[in-house]
């Protein structure tokens, strides 16, 4: 068998037009050739055109005042445009987060129901899932945000109130909240999870020693609720209810209407997809895994909870991050109906005589980072949960 | 023993004796657990609140007139009214067009053919058993269908004509239901004369393609053809986009003069799936013409310029993507870069913003002499943009496939561009339609941003255009314009799903 060797030998180096070295390396070469010589002719032009227009095309506008306000925010018009952005950039997070949340939420609920044995709850969230699913995201944002908030949401004389917890209105809605540091309240609910995570540790470790059911919940919710009760407590937070006095509204957290429509729209959009995800994932999960769940007579929670669930997460985290880059992404369009976010101030800065150019790249790069961060962030915790392969 | 003991209520006891199979139904469905049972209670309330107030809304409520005296708006836009023959020949060209494949595929494709040039052993057609050669002639007479109508159709073979009739209602029930929605609004007689004609196009291109001969079916394409070119020649098809007109001129019956030839040429060797690609083809770009000649593309509106968008978009981003993905796949280190530098890019980024930037900035990335037109800015980004989607979509099913495909073909002897071209992604593509449909879906969803973007008035921002003119000012009637345009777009995505759903199972995605 060495004979195809021999031949190479005898036969040499091919020539230079035959090798597939050569040919490979030219072709690839040309393409980035080209390739430059396009960014090139187009940064090309962006300059010229920038010099004809007296524009500047350096991120200096970054340092000027911007003489806009952006809406909904306390910005002030003699700040710089970089603080601007920032604020626009806390908006999009804002907005994106809490977002982030309830669609997880309401899709992972809707996606089991979508599974229900009962007819009429399955039923109605594929009727639910199937119509939103289909439909463009703008135009679910101007029937939440034309046709109701504004058109159907009370004046504040008659404002709705939920007992306390919220009063909505045309003009902003308020949400009952909490006085105090979020972000303390933040670190002592991880301490929480934190202290229930090492608990159910221990309930596992013990479990597998002695053979005893292991109750993890029954011991580690409680010690989470203790320590966030006892932070709760000890750091003086207090509950800040919506009150409404006349015309005005006191207390809570306000929420304009823009934000809030944003918010419904981005949630209920996402959550259909998301819920989608959920269904399919469930029932890509071997069917096999739950009979032999019911064949060692686990209970349907213990099923659900230790037997389908866990694979069924692991096919759902990769495209439920792509919905959470969507739904990053899809939060721009809050500023079609004037929300201040970072699309917005972009808008309103190169209306004010921002350079248009460098304005959207940096906007554009932001948009990237934030992505990137969550994509990360999603491939973290995907590693984490993936099979380890023997 | 309690587990054991506990074992038997996980398993559903067959209810026995002559129990009604609606009581056996109900039971399951909806009384199983004291639980369920409540929550049935609860839910059928929720439902018949919703249902009534729907009902209302529907019938009784809802101001309908807006809807009514603007259907035009909502369809068209502010296009040329003395224009509109143009859009209504394209549907009926279109209609006529589908009508021929279908008519077509249904007679000839009784002996199934591979629907891809896969290199298997498929043990229940002995043409492709035979060893490599037998593989590489099949795959050199008879290359990859581009039209899943070419697939075969054994499984509704054989049956009658009601039943196929209570079948494609059965498929294509949202879109006659929208269809229908919209004649019930028409105020005058053209949209029924439209649809009439439609239909009869579809059933008149569905007995040509069945029961006429293909050489004779192809004549009449291929005459079609040269009187294109010959209006072409007449016309000046792309002076609104300022081109000269003598290289307008050219290009138009050069093109015309080409692929009729092709046509022509391939119908003859008999490859008359590749004649008819070519037919669509060239017909696309000639209903093109005759939709923008002397209108341009600027003044559009309406339903009509969502689905323009997305199918031009959708036609150019597709070959894009697949680039990339190759790219991205490829050995080549430095195209490999590119590729993925590319793909993130655009990934990372939000639609809206490319199109705001579209419309602002994008005249700085050009020579200050040109200036490009809207509608082809909108149609740049979201090319730019949906091809870095596709283009991953079609990576994963580059890279579902098995290695062994492409080693068989190289062990064959083809050569790389055959085996891509004919092994792999004729494969890969199959096993990501699903996918790739659900981004197009989006896509023509995402061409509603072009309103707030770009100020088109395209179907979304004609839902509020309509609610701010005439006796319709101030009233309030975005509660009934906005559902309508919802359910017109519920309509176009829902049937594109479904029908790719169909495809899917025709071409047996999955369970080979």
């Amino acid at each position: 068998m060495t004979a195809p060797a021999t031949l190479d030998k005898q036969a040499g180096r091919p020539p230079l037009w035959r090798d597939v070295r050569v040919l490979s390396w030219t072709f690839q070469l040309a393409v980035v050739g080209l390739v430059v010589l396009l960014v090139s002719w187009l940064w090309g032009n962006v300059q010229s055109n920038s010099d004809r227009l007296n524009i500047d095309t350096g991120f200096d506008f970054l340092d000027q005042p911007a003489g806009f306000p952006i809406p909904g925010s306390d910005f002030r018009n003699n700040q710089p445009i970089s603080d601007a952005v920032v604020e626009g950039l806390l908006n999009t997070i804002r907005l994106a987060a809490a977002g982030l949340v309830l669609a997880t939420l309401l899709g992972v609920l809707l996606g089991i129901a979508r599974l229900s044995g009962n007819f009429l709850v399955r039923t109605g969230a594929k009727f639910y899932v199937e119509f939103v699913r289909n439909i463009p995201l703008l135009s679910l944002l101007y029937l939440i945000y034309l046709a109701v908030i504004l058109t159907v949401f009370p004046r504040p004389v008659d404002s709705w109130t939920l007992e306390g917890l919220a009063v909505l209105n045309v003009r902003g809605s308020h949400v009952a909240w909490f006085d105090g540091s979020a972000l303390a309240l933040i670190g002592i609910v991880v301490l929480g999870m934190a202290a229930a995570w090492g608990v159910g540790r221990w309930r596992t470790t013990v479990a597998e020693r002695t053979g005893q059911p292991a109750r993890t919940a029954l011991f580690a919710l409680p010690v989470m609720a203790l320590i966030v009760a006892a932070g709760w407590l000890i750091g003086g937070y207090t509950l800040n209810r919506p009150e409404l006095d006349g015309n005005r509204v006191s207390g809570g957290i306000e929420m304009t209407p823009a934000y809030l429509g944003a918010l419904l729209a981005l949630v209920l959009y996402t959550s259909s997809h998301i819920a989608e995800i959920v269904r399919g994932s469930i029932q890509a999960v071997p069917i096999g895994q739950g009979e032999a769940a019911n064949a060692l007579a686990l209970s349907g929670f213990q099923r659900t909870w230790h037997v389908i669930l866990p694979q069924a997460m692991r096919i759902a985290i990769p495209p439920i991050g792509n919905q959470y880059l969507n739904l990053m992404k899809n939060s721009s369009l809050a500023a079609i109906i004037s929300y201040g976010d970072l699309t917005k101030v972009t808008e309103l800065g190169v209306a004010n005589r921002s350079p248009a150019v460098p304005a959207y790249a940096l906007t554009l790069l932001i948009y990237l980072g934030v992505s990137l961060v969550i994509s990360l962030a999603v491939n973290i915790f995907n590693r984490r949960l993936a099979l380890v392969e023997r | 023993m309690t587990a054991i003991a506990r074992a038997p209520t996980a398993v559903v006891v067959p209810v026995p004796g002559p129990v009604p199979r609606a009581l056996t139904w109900g039971r399951r469905n909806l009384f199983r657990t004291p639980i369920d049972g409540m929550v049935t209670i609860v839910a059928t309330v929720i439902a018949a609140y919703i249902g009534y107030r729907l009902f209302q809304f529907v019938f009784v409520t809802g101001r309908w007139d807006v809807v009514r005296v603007n259907l035009s708006l909502f369809l068209v836009g502010r296009f040329e009214r003395n224009e509109l023959w143009r859009p209504v020949v394209a549907v009926l060209a279109v209609a006529g067009y589908i009508g021929v494949w279908t008519g077509y595929s249904r007679t000839r494709t009784t002996a199934p053919i591979p629907a891809t040039g896969a290199v298997i052993a498929n043990p229940e057609n002995p043409t492709t058993l035979g060893g490599g050669a037998a593989v590489i002639g099949a795959v050199a007479q008879e290359p990859p269908p581009p039209s899943a109508d070419e697939a075969s159709e054994v499984d509704d073979e054989g049956a009658t004509p009601v039943e196929r009739a209570v079948d494609m209602l059965g498929r294509l029930w949202p879109l006659i239901a929208g269809v229908l929605l919209l004649l019930s609004l028409a105020t005058t007689g053209t949209p029924w004369l439209v649809a009439g004609g439609t239909v009869l196009a579809a059933g008149g291109g569905y007995l040509l393609g069945r029961f006429v001969p293909t050489r004779a079916l192809l004549v009449v394409a291929t005459l079609g053809l040269i009187v294109a070119a010959a209006y072409f020649l007449w016309v000046d098809p792309f002076n609104w986009l300022g081109v000269p007109s003598s290289v307008g001129k050219a290009l138009g019956v050069i093109a015309a003069a080409a692929v009729a030839a092709t046509a022509a040429g391939l119908a003859f060797v008999r490859r008359i799936p590749a004649a008819l690609v070519g037919v669509g083809l060239f017909g696309s770009l000639a209903l093109l013409i005759l939709l923008t000649n002397a209108v341009g593309w600027d003044d559009w509106g309406g339903l009509m310029m969502n689905i323009f968008l997305a199918v031009i978009s959708i036609g150019l981003c597709f070959p894009l993507g697949v680039l990339l993905a190759l790219g991205r796949r490829s050995k080549m280190p430095l195209i490999r870069i590119v590729c993925t530098a590319y793909i993130e890019l655009f990934r990372g980024v939000p639609l809206y913003v490319l199109l705001l930037m579209a419309g602002i900035a994008l005249g700085f990335f050009v020579p200050s002499s040109i200036t490009p037109g809207l509608v082809t800015r909108a149609i740049a980004v979201f090319t730019l943009f949906t091809a870095a989607y596709v283009a991953e979509i079609v990576r994963g099913g580059l890279q579902s496939l098995p290695r062994g495909q492409t080693e068989a073909a190289q062990a064959l002897g083809l050569s790389a561009v055959r085996t891509t071209f004919f092994i792999v992604l004729p494969q890969a593509l199959r096993n990501v339609i699903p996918a790739m449909v659900g981004q197009f879906i989006s896509l023509f969803k995402d061409t509603t941003l072009v309103g707030g973007a770009l100020g088109f008035l395209d179907l979304l921002a004609g839902s509020q255009a309509a609610t701010r003119q005439g006796d319709f000012r101030g009233q309030g009637l975005l509660g009934e314009t906005i559902p309508f345009v919802m359910l017109l777009f519920w309509v176009g995505s829902i049937t594109m799903s479904r029908e790719s759903q169909r495809l899917e199972r025709k071409l047996g995605v999955g369970t080979r």
